[in-house]
């Protein structure tokens, strides 16, 4: 019912906006109709540069959220472990976790060129903050008899970290893996759209980008649609999936 | 008898606006292999902490605890602690992997069937055959303790200590739970140490009740207790629980 609900939801904003294109209201010079946009999505995916493209930019992202994931777990159980070190932890990502990781690109360039490499470290910049951030209130929400009863049967750290801290903050951990997504998505983007082609075709960011140059308004939404895309399908059914397995059959959702 | 557990005079303190004030002050108690020893108090009186003490889990300023001669340092599975909280078993395993990681981490390289039959062994003992499919939260209060208790049990430890384990739970639900206690303390002769502020619950379960006065940490008298397994009764037994009752308000 919820679905459905969803589902005529997003066809009643479509027909307005096909509306709005067939009435003559939406200039196709200015924005679109669905119609070109679907066209453009075909042509792309069909025959274009648009699958590579994807692929490249899921690649990169994948990347830097298995990056940014191990280093926060592994941060975040030294943290739990030396409480200076989570203090100093804790000071680093407050100063850092504002900065727009655009702001950031003159000094990547510097260190490592404008390839792969530097996009990944800017995705990273993204995702790595936040994520770290719900770790740390992850581990200060862990009730402290779990480490008892872990203590009690003699857990090992590997355990300790694997068997207790994980599961039990993964309402944090998900929550902090949804954000670090959304942000890591954000970076890409806008890394691709400076960099320009950082790899054969380069990613989704670079194809909206180079739309521009050819007037394309239909390749640029379409573009944006991918994005929006595959954001609604990882939400859904990656984070849906997760979730389902873990925290909801847990019972720690609320 | 033989004596399982020996306390000795275990004092812990901390500092008050510069004065010392003891949580335990002298503590001694000695536990008979094969008994229930319960802990008896009001709230605040230092039972929760000298039951740490004894698990290993909190360090004294003096005194110490020995299990079998051997002094404790640290928590085993030698003694198995029991706690209050309803949420003690991992949410993020079911009833089955809750009761088997204990017995994985004592009796290790096992074939599967061993660790299958201790499983369903103690699902049994406890009453929740068939439950062990079910994840902690579809359980109830009551139903999470037993899980708790079996889990214990599974790694048989030498004592079981129990910090107010029942105290969570609906009265129709405690009496169940006392009489499972009981009933596998008949079967299988464990030793208990068991912290209540329950004056019933202790003449129900114990074969002796230590008891501690309210504030000064110390204990104040160790009875050996007439009434366990039995629901209060006669005049005698009003007389018992108005003294303790006295003796622990003050």
């Amino acid at each position: 019912m919820k679905r459905l609900k969803s589902l005529a939801a997003a066809l009643f904003v479509l027909a307005l906006w096909q509306a709005g294109a067939s009435s003559g209201l939406l200039d196709p010079m200015v924005f679109p109709s669905p119609e070109d946009v679907a066209k453009s999505l075909v042509k792309g995916l069909a025959g274009g540069d648009l699958p590579i493209q994807i692929l490249f930019s899921l690649e990169l992202i994948g990347k830097g959220l298995l990056i940014s994931g191990m280093l926060a777990i592994l941060t975040g159980y030294a943290c739990m472990k030396m409480e200076g070190f989570r203090k100093i932890v804790e000071t680093i990502v407050t100063l850092i976790h504002p900065l727009p990781g655009v702001a950031l690109l003159p000094l990547v360039i510097l260190w490592v060129g404008t390839g792969k490499t530097a996009i990944i470290i800017i995705i990273v910049h993204g995702a790595f903050w936040p994520l770290m951030q719900n770790v740390l209130t992850g581990i200060a929400a862990i009730p402290y008899i779990y480490f008892k009863v872990g203590d009690n049967y003699g857990l090992s750290i590997r355990e300790q970290i694997f068997r207790i801290s994980i599961p039990a903050s993964a309402p944090f951990i998900i929550a902090g893996f949804k954000i670090a997504w959304a942000r890591a998505w954000r970076a890409l983007i806008s890394a691709e759209m400076i960099f320009g082609a950082a790899g054969l075709a380069g990613g989704i960011g670079w194809a909206i980008y180079k739309s521009r140059v050819f007037m394309d308004i239909a390749g640029i939404v379409s573009g944006l649609a991918v994005i929006m895309l595959i954001g609604i399908t990882v939400e859904k059914f990656v984070f849906g999936f997760i979730e389902k397995r873990t925290v909801e059959k847990w019972g720690m959702t609320e | 008898m033989n004596t399982a557990l020996e306390a000795i005079k275990i004092t812990k303190k901390y500092l008050k606006d510069g004065k010392p004030k003891f949580v335990l002050k002298d503590f001694s108690m000695e536990v008979e292999k094969g008994e229930i020893i319960s802990i008896l108090g009001a709230s605040g009186c230092g039972k929760t902490t000298a039951l740490n003490v004894i698990g290993g889990f909190e360090k004294t300023d003096s005194g110490q605890v020995l299990l079998g001669g051997e002094k404790i340092k640290a928590p085993s599975f030698s003694m198995i602690m029991v706690f209050q909280d309803s949420h003690q078993l991992f949410p993020w395993l079911d009833l089955h992997d809750n009761i088997a990681l204990p017995v994985k981490k004592r009796y290790k390289k096992q074939p599967k069937a061993f660790y299958e039959k201790k499983t369903a062994d103690m699902l049994v003992q406890v009453g929740l055959e068939g439950y062990g499919n079910y994840y902690p939260h579809e359980l109830s209060g009551g139903m999470r303790q037993r899980g708790a208790i079996a889990r214990a049990l599974a790694s048989e430890p030498d004592l079981l200590l129990m910090d107010e384990p029942f105290a969570n739970v609906d009265a129709i639900t405690r009496d169940s739970l006392q009489d499972l206690l009981l009933g596998i303390w008949r079967e299988k002769g464990l030793t208990v140490v068991f912290v209540t502020h329950d004056i019933e619950e202790a003449l129900y379960i114990s074969d002796r009740i230590l008891i501690m006065g309210k504030e000064s940490g110390k204990v104040k008298r160790i009875a050996k207790n007439e009434w366990k397994g039995l629901r209060k009764t006669k005049e005698s037994y009003f007389d018992e629980k108005e003294r303790i009752k006295s003796e622990i308000m003050v």
